[in-house]
């Protein structure tokens, strides 16, 4: 798929239907993600690709979490590592960019291979946490759902680009 | 008597949806501000649910719960659009009350 058609055509699912998705898809989107530029290319992110009732469990906590979907990835984000090899701007803030654009990644390829997505941040952090027992340093940043969509919506208001961009030295 | 013992209160609705409350609450405290009332909202949508499954429901509150789900996510394309649909919401109730 063109990368502007996926880009114009990715929206925010909350409503999937209740399909299983196949694990070598899964791979694709994981694929995705770790060809994501990342600050000093640490990559400090690990990937939980989730189903079956722990997507209950983390679903209980996790408000912004909407619809049913069938999979999810909680994308974490390694402070330790970061801060071991990229010192606190790597921690504080390249990480949380790297996982972003990570995300993007994977959110983009699921509309080149028909699948459906919503960033996730409103969840309870210590309770996904806990309930994926992650290891100590790791911290669990954002929540992809995934599925097959049921119900798509129309795409929201954007600012015009003329609004957002000053050309400079043209 | 507790009509609940043991795990059986994790197969309970409400126990999913004191959870959501919880975490929303703590969710508010540094979310944007119009999450506050859409969560609250939407503990409606879910309660209905709750009581849905529990054959608590009516007509009424299943009228409700299809505005709720129609009109909930306005929440995150047009603040304006929102804000009217909760004065629906309120006003709904109200024609109920009388």
């Amino acid at each position: 798929m063109d990368v502007t058609k996926a880009i114009k055509e990715r929206r925010s699912i909350r409503n999937f239907s209740n399909e299983d998705i196949e694990k070598g898809l899964l791979g694709e989107l994981v694929e995705a993600a770790i060809w994501a530029p990342s600050g000093s290319n640490i990559q400090p992110w690990e990937i939980k690709m989730v189903k079956g009732d722990k997507v209950d469990k983390i679903k209980t906590f996790s408000p912004g979490l909407m619809g049913d979907p069938p999979v999810l990835a909680v994308i974490c984000r390694d402070e330790k590592m970061a801060y071991n090899e990229g010192g606190e701007v790597c921690r504080d803030v390249l990480s949380v960019m790297d996982v972003a654009i990570a995300a993007q990644n994977m959110c983009l390829k699921a509309v080149d291979i028909g699948l459906g997505t919503c960033l996730v941040r409103s969840f309870n952090k210590k309770a996904v946490k806990s309930l994926l027992n992650l290891k100590d340093g790791l911290v669990p940043s954002l929540i992809i759902t995934i599925g097959v969509p049921k119900k798509i919506p129309n795409p929201p208001k954007k600012r015009d680009k003329e609004e957002i961009t000053e050309w400079i030295g043209w | 008597m507790d009509r609940m013992v043991g795990d059986d209160i994790m197969d309970d609705g409400y126990f999913n949806l004191i959870c959501y409350i919880a975490t929303s609450a703590r969710g508010c405290v540094e979310e944007p501000k119009m999450y506050g009332p859409f969560r609250l909202i939407d503990t409606i949508d879910r309660l209905i649910e709750v009581m849905d499954k529990r054959n608590e429901s009516n007509e009424f509150y299943n009228k409700l719960q299809g505005k709720i789900q129609n009109k909930k996510y306005s929440v995150m394309h047009d603040e304006e659009e929102f804000i009217n649909f909760l004065d629906e919401v309120v006003e709904m109730l109200v024609e109920k009350k009388k």
